[in-house]
Order: C-alpha cells, then structure tokens, then sequence
C-alpha cells in the first residue's frame, strides 16, 4: 500500500499508520488487516495530529528515521503514531510534566523502544537537554499560557537546520474569557516573530478552541 | 578563554570556544546509567573532577551547561550543541556502543530508569490525601443513590418505618442488622405493607449489608483522613479543621502546587463559577469559596466575611508554605494567634 503523506495511509475519510508493534493496541484505535500488516486507524477526536490531518493537513515533516522531540507527549496516543512512522531507526524524545500521564507512557515506550520518557518540566530545556540530541521535528501540545513562548524556546535549543516545528495552541489555556480568533491571532504574530508558518488548520469540532500551526525556523 | 562542558548519554565532554574537543570522558556501557544520573546533579561527581583535571584549568574557566554547585553555567553551550548534533555519531566512534541500534535501545532504558525514580518520588503523602477525599465524596454520591432504590423495595414491606427512620444512613443501618418488621415495632402486624416471605426479606437484606457498609467505610476515611492532615499539614490544621485542609488540598492536586498559589486564589476556590462570571462582566466578586466552610467565616455577621475570607486565605497560604518547604510545629501556633488577634481587631 502506498502513503499519502510520509508514512500516513488513508482508508477513505480516516488517517492509519502501519503497525511498529503488530498486536498490541495502545488506546482502543481501530484496526485495519491488509495480509501480514496492521494499520492503526488514528482517532482524530484522541489524537490533536490526527485531527490535524482529518482538516486537510498536507505536511508534517515527519519520515522513517526522524529524530522527533515532543512537548506534552502524554500518556503516548499521538506519540504511538508518530513511533510507527519513524520507525525503529526513528527516535521520539517525549517530555511531559504529569507523574500519571508518564507512568503509562512508560508501559508504551517497552514495547516501542524509539519512545524515550522524559519527566521534565518542557519550560525549562536545560533540565532534559543532556538527554536528547537535535532532532528533524519538535511537536508541542501542551496546555499552558506561555505555550508559544515555550514552543520558541525549545525550537531554537533543539531544531536542527530545515526542521519542521508543530504546534497545537489551546485558546482556553491562555485566556478563557478572550475570543479565541483574537487569540489564534496573537499567538500567531508571537510564532511568525521566529518561524515562517507553513500551514495553520483550526481543528474544528475535533478540538473545540484549538488551533494547529506547522512552522519553519526562520 | 573558557571552557565549555556538558554532559551526554555517553560521558562528558570539553570544548573550547571555537568548537575543538579538548577532553572527554566516556562512560562503560554497564554502569553509564548509574554515572550519567550522578553526574545530572548539582554536586561535583568523580567524573566531573576527572575532567577538569584532564583540562588542567582554574574552576572559574570552566563554564557547565548544567548548574554545577561553584561554577558558571551557559545553556545551550558550544558543548552541547557539538554533541547534541552528533551523539549517535560520538557513541559510536568513541566505542560506546558498536551501532546506532544499540545507542537508541541503552538510552530508552536509561530514560525510562530516571522516569521510574521520579515518578518514585513523585509518588508523595499528599497524594493519598487527595485520592481519600475524593472517594469519600464518590462514595456519599453513590451510597445514596443506592440508598433510595433500597427505600422503594423495603416500602413494600414495611413503608412505616421510613416515616419513622428519616437518615438514609440510620435505615440502611438497621435494615442490615435486622430487617423483620415484627422485630423492629410492636405494631408491625398492623403494617400495610405486603407479606413477604423470609426469602425476601433476606434478599433486601443483603442489599442493605452493602449499603451499610459504604457508609461505615466513609466514616473509617474521614477519621484516616483527619489523621493524615494533622501529619502532612501540621501548620494548615492548626488554622482550619483537617477536613477542610484536606478538601483544599484535594482541589488543587498537590502541597506542592497550593503551597505556591496566590493567597488570593485560595480565598476563591471552590467558587469558578461565581468566579468566572464576575470576570465576564456580570456579577459580583465571589468572598470566598471553599473557606466558607471554616466556622471562622460561615458564622460571621454577612458584611464581615470578606475581610474574614481575605484574613484567612492569606494565613493558610502562609500555612500551606510552612507545611510545604519546612514543617516547623512552633509556627503554626503563633500563626493562629496572630490570626485570632486580627479578627478580634476587624470585629471592632
């Protein structure tokens, strides 16, 4: 079968990677069977890349073998896709603050060993950087009110030359009495101060409020 | 000219400015783990010292891109970024491992062995707090519900008693023990309700004995948590009852985090609503949130509970700090004297 975009098959309206890890599930994805290979269905309304691409998103900068850092990996639902498309020579640096998100992660990681769990706070790089190397791709999906700032800060320490940086900025973490459009808007000039923005995708009812940028250092 | 040091997966490594290797040290693949997490910490490891004793340089030449207790730091150095650039490359040509493949398996395990030991110590106290408080109230919700289908079914049998026993908790409790009308009252024979047989009775009976005993556990609970406040929050507990301590903690999630809130929102918890409307524009300011249920304030006179909520908001946040950074006991008791000494003062 042959990708749509770089390791990212469609079976009609839904977005599937090609199984690292046959059998085992990760969340209860859908499975799809074509001979000896599984493609797991990516769930737009669980993963925020997912509904990135349900909403028409053409680039993710990601292939088989790229090093990937991501902010807020979480308890690995995206990660587990994002580790099926770089595959085994691939390797994923997943930073993320919460002991309890983490700790699941871990379970994901022995099974998927181009997962690296990383506790640490991604506002502060110095704490993980002697534990991660530069990498193709930075992906951030953390809910936080300085999240561009931090998105910036961890691009510019650990984005190799070309790389691709994503971004899923939550309106109702930065304010929630504000209007997200003016939001979208002002974070987006913070980004622009450093990348140039390739794509911007509002996620629509996938994720309500967010909004979903792919940049390029400057 | 100073040197540049950081630290990697695979040992440590010197830099001068322009980007020239001038020493490393490279770690055994059987004990990188131990050494690589050692050498992450502030204090000076054998490592560190070997070398810088390889650089032969004066300490304040050296310049870390970790904070290292005594020298300078620089993040991201010209170390780092030289072997951030090229690690697997480095691991490999320094004999570290023979592949990439081996490179990638060593490191996934070494960060899962740091995040096992964080989530270790992540794992605190307060954390069984939390998780009491919030089962006592998943326990109250669901042992009423369960409660009321119990009265229905027990009202064919013997609808007066619910007339008499009002409590949930007290019904259920003495449906448990024993649910026969003729030895509950004298006048059962009376009852309009139906004549069940034994087996019935019994079935509702069983049904009771769990109910009963969600609310003995409740009760087993609030005294394991009103004993694990006073241990964890010695100061706080001075100031308000263990239980409100306790659902404050809950609230926020960890001693950690209350310890650094603003008193201001401590004063509000519990109140969002109120809250978030008021900063929409439409309506008042909330007094106070979850604090109202301190005595202190609910029987207050209506127009001196803001000044009482605003009072011990900033004295529990002080408290929670105590509690938090340093849990001296002293504190706590003159925190509430100087506490009572300033409602005295606003009473007047």
């Amino acid at each position: 079968m042959k990708a749509t975009i770089d390791g990212i098959y469609r079976f009609g309206k839904d977005f599937a990677t090609l199984s690292m890890v046959p059998k085992y599930k990760i969340y209860d994805e859908k499975i799809i069977r074509k001979g000896k290979d599984e493609y797991r269905v990516w769930d737009p309304k669980k993963s925020k890349l997912g509904a990135a691409l349900r909403m028409g998103l053409k680039e993710t900068g990601l292939f088989e073998g790229a090093k990937v850092l991501y902010l807020g990996i979480a308890n690995g639902t995206t990660a587990s896709h994002i580790s099926d498309i770089v595959g085994p020579r691939g390797v994923i640096y997943g930073v993320e603050f919460s002991p309890r998100s983490i700790r699941d992660l871990l379970l994901v990681a022995k099974r998927r060993t181009n997962i690296m769990p990383i506790l640490s706070d991604a506002r502060i790089p110095q704490r993980f950087a002697s534990r991660v190397e530069k990498v193709n791709v930075v992906y951030q999906d953390i809910a936080q009110k300085d999240q561009s700032a931090i998105f910036i800060r961890n691009a510019e320490t650990f984005l190799k030359k070309g790389g691709i940086a994503m971004i899923a900025i939550k309106a109702r973490s930065i304010d929630v009495t504000e209007n997200p459009k003016k939001i979208f808007a002002q974070e987006k000039q913070k980004l622009q101060a450093k990348f140039n923005i390739i794509t911007d995708i509002k996620l629509g009812h996938f994720e309500v409020d967010h909004a979903f940028f792919v940049c390029k250092l400057k | 000219m100073y040197t540049y040091i950081s630290l990697a997966p695979i040992g440590l490594f010197a830099y001068d400015a322009d980007g020239k290797q001038l020493a490393s040290i490279i770690f055994k693949l059987d004990d990188a783990k131990g050494r690589f997490i050692d050498a992450s910490g502030s204090e000076l490891t054998e490592d560190d010292k070997g070398l810088i004793k390889k650089l032969g340089k004066k300490d304040d030449q050296i310049i870390f891109e970790i904070q290292k207790d005594g020298f300078g730091s620089e993040f991201p150095n010209i170390s780092g970024e030289t072997v951030r650039n090229n690690i697997s490359k480095l691991a490999i040509s320094t004999g570290f491992v023979k592949d990439a493949g081996q490179y990638y398996q060593y490191l996934n395990e070494l960060n899962s062995e740091i995040t096992r030991i964080s989530i270790k110590a992540a794992s605190t106290e307060d954390r069984l707090l939390i998780h009491a408080v919030s089962t006592i109230d998943e326990l109250e919700s669901t042992a009423n519900t369960l409660a009321i289908r119990l009265k229905e079914w027990y009202g064919l049998y013997y609808p007066e008693l619910l007339e008499r026993v009002r409590s949930n908790e007290k019904l259920v409790s003495l449906i448990a023990s024993n649910p026969k009308r003729e030895d509950l009252s004298d006048d059962a024979g009376l009852s309009m309700g139906g004549d069940y047989s034994d087996e019935d009775v019994i079935a509702l009976q069983n049904y009771a004995i769990i109910i009963d005993g969600m609310y003995r556990q409740i009760k087993d609970l609030e005294a394991y948590i009103d004993k694990k406040a006073l241990m964890i929050m010695p100061n706080v507990t001075r100031i308000v009852s263990p239980t409100l301590a306790s659902r404050l903690l809950a609230e926020v999630g960890s001693l950690e985090k209350i310890a650094k809130l603003p008193s201001s929102t401590l004063q509000v918890m519990g109140a969002e609503k109120a809250l978030f409307r008021h900063i929409m524009g439409q309506g008042p300011s909330p007094k106070h949130g979850l604090i109202f249920q301190a005595p202190v304030i609910n029987q207050a006179q209506k127009k001196q509970r803001g000044k009482r909520s605003r009072m011990l908001a900033s004295t529990l946040s002080i408290a929670f700090r105590m509690d938090y950074f340093d849990k001296c006991l002293t504190g706590g008791d003159l925190l509430k004297e100087k506490f009572d000494k300033k409602i005295e003062n606003i009473k007047g």
